[in-house]
């Protein structure tokens, strides 16, 4: 038997997309059956992030309304056999599909695989109402802004109250150099608030936007700093411990001249 | 005959209310409001109550609402349980306290019934009650804390705070960390100052205007 973890945020743009496809590749790099749901109906990424767009013909309207069998809908991912992705229907809307259906889907894929992970929409109404109805576990992305801090806090009461227990947090997009300027808001700023265990810190990295367009998930580059941060997720979504990655910012030579001479970089 | 969703009983220390396990919540209080503001409503009136609330968790909204269901129609609330056992809340005797409305100075005893909230309130949550709230945790941006009379929040209250809706100027609320979205206290309204609370601060209405005092000052004053 599997888990069912839904990955939320209230406030879009954050992420989410981007850390279920990561943390989904991360997961299946490690060898674990891994299926990837998008319920983020009409306004579907989740495939084009994983550069699978081109192989989708059912979808989980059609699965949740008995007009394909879940088999059929399931797309394999090109990289890894043991890697699949439900999407989202595209012509459609959020009320295509019940709660209910999504509780029954969930309990067929968590016998097939060890880890369902659901893409969660932007927004508190019916999408993610869709999205957390199957889901035992969640993780709730933010970004270091105050107002993505506040929509994770509504959504940590929201979770708490269908008794989504114990929901864990990705800091996502984190700029190391401002957060040490005091120009963005500091990690334990936001655990302060939020007051849930963290599971990552994801810094800010350009190798992200290139994968995202490319749809090759960044978990895979060995260079990049996001793509390591992933892996890490991954690893302790298993049961792993794996310490937080060093937000140090590397100085340049300038900096350590700069420091040599007493002015504060 | 459909199966009643709420059961009244009388027994030697009032009225026991048992809501029904599988009903939904909105129906028990739906159904409450009817029979407590129908034809055998009077008869209840003035009772005191003890609520079973079966084997579901409440939420402190809950606890609230269906709280005021009943003071709101004339009955005095003695505890609120639930099947596993545990006393979700209760009032101890005396809410004969909330009847004497003249100012007499700040009251050093409030003998308004308490809630006690055991977690965070989080953006978008409200917790109202007629009467004193005690929450052991915070109080996040986003969130309301509305009471009768006092609130204690044993945490950091960063949200909005208003004690005394019902225009009793001596309440106070007070906080292990005070800085709060806004604060109100009966028809006063203030904002935190700019700088961090170095301790846990009390809020309370001095000659028409809220103020803010280290614990430790008030204590002295005592």
């Amino acid at each position: 038997m599997g888990e069912v973890i839904v990955i939320t945020s209230g406030k879009g743009g954050v992420g989410k997309t981007t850390t279920t496809a990561n943390i989904g590749t991360g997961l299946a790099a490690m060898g674990k059956k891994v299926v990837l749901v998008d319920t983020d109906i009409g306004l579907r990424n989740l495939d084009v992030v994983l550069g699978l767009e081109n192989r989708i013909v059912y979808d989980l309207v059609d699965v949740a309304n008995g007009h394909c069998r879940l088999k059929q809908a399931l797309i394999k991912d090109k990289r890894f056999d043991n890697l699949a992705l439900l999407p989202a229907a595209q012509t459609k809307d959020k009320t295509a599909v019940k709660p209910e259906q999504m509780e029954v889907l969930c309990q067929q894929l968590k016998e097939e695989f060890d880890y369902v992970i659901i893409d969660c929409p932007a927004g508190i109404e019916q999408g993610f109402k869709n999205a957390i109805a199957g889901a035992e576990k969640a993780i709730v992305v933010t970004t270091p802004e105050v107002a993505a801090v506040r929509d994770a806090d509504r959504i940590i009461g929201l979770l708490e109250a269908a008794e989504l227990r114990n929901p864990k947090l990705i800091i996502n997009r984190i700029r190391p150099k401002m957060v040490k300027k005091g120009d963005m808001m500091d990690i334990n700023d936001m655990i302060d608030i939020l007051a849930i265990d963290l599971i990552g810190v994801v810094p800010e990295d350009e190798a992200i936007v290139i994968s995202t367009n490319k749809g090759e998930p960044a978990v895979l580059d060995m260079n990049s700093w996001a793509g390591q941060a992933y892996r890490n997720i991954a690893k302790r979504i298993t049961g792993e411990e794996v310490p937080l990655i060093s937000l140090e910012v590397e100085e340049g030579v300038l900096g350590k001249l700069k420091k040599l001479f007493g002015f504060k970089s | 005959m459909k199966q009643e969703i709420v059961t009244f009983k009388g027994n030697r220390e009032g009225l026991l209310v048992i809501c029904d396990d599988k009903a939904l919540w909105d129906e028990i209080i739906e159904r409450l409001t009817n029979r407590l503001q129908g034809k055998e409503g009077s008869f209840f009136e003035g009772a005191s109550v003890v609520i079973d609330t079966g084997t579901r968790t409440l939420t402190s909204e809950q606890v609230a609402e269906i709280w005021n269901t009943f003071e709101e129609n004339g009955l005095k609330v003695k505890s609120i349980k639930s099947q596993t056992g545990k006393v979700v809340s209760e009032c101890k005797e005396g809410t004969e306290g909330r009847q004497s409305r003249e100012r007499t100075g700040p009251e050093l005893v409030s003998k308004l019934p308490s809630l006690i909230v055991k977690r965070n309130v989080r953006s978008g949550q409200k917790i109202t009650f007629p009467g004193n709230v005690i929450i052991l945790g915070d109080v996040n941006p986003g969130a309301e804390v509305m009471a009768k009379g006092s609130i204690v929040v044993m945490g950091t209250l960063r949200g909005i705070a208003h004690a005394g809706v019902e225009g009793d100027e001596d309440v106070l609320v007070t906080s292990l960390r005070l800085k709060p979205t806004q604060l109100r206290i009966a028809g006063y309204i203030t904002r935190a100052p700019e700088e961090e609370p170095s301790e846990p601060e009390v809020a309370q209405v001095v000659d028409g205007m809220i103020i803010c005092e280290g614990i430790e000052k008030i204590r002295k004053s005592l």
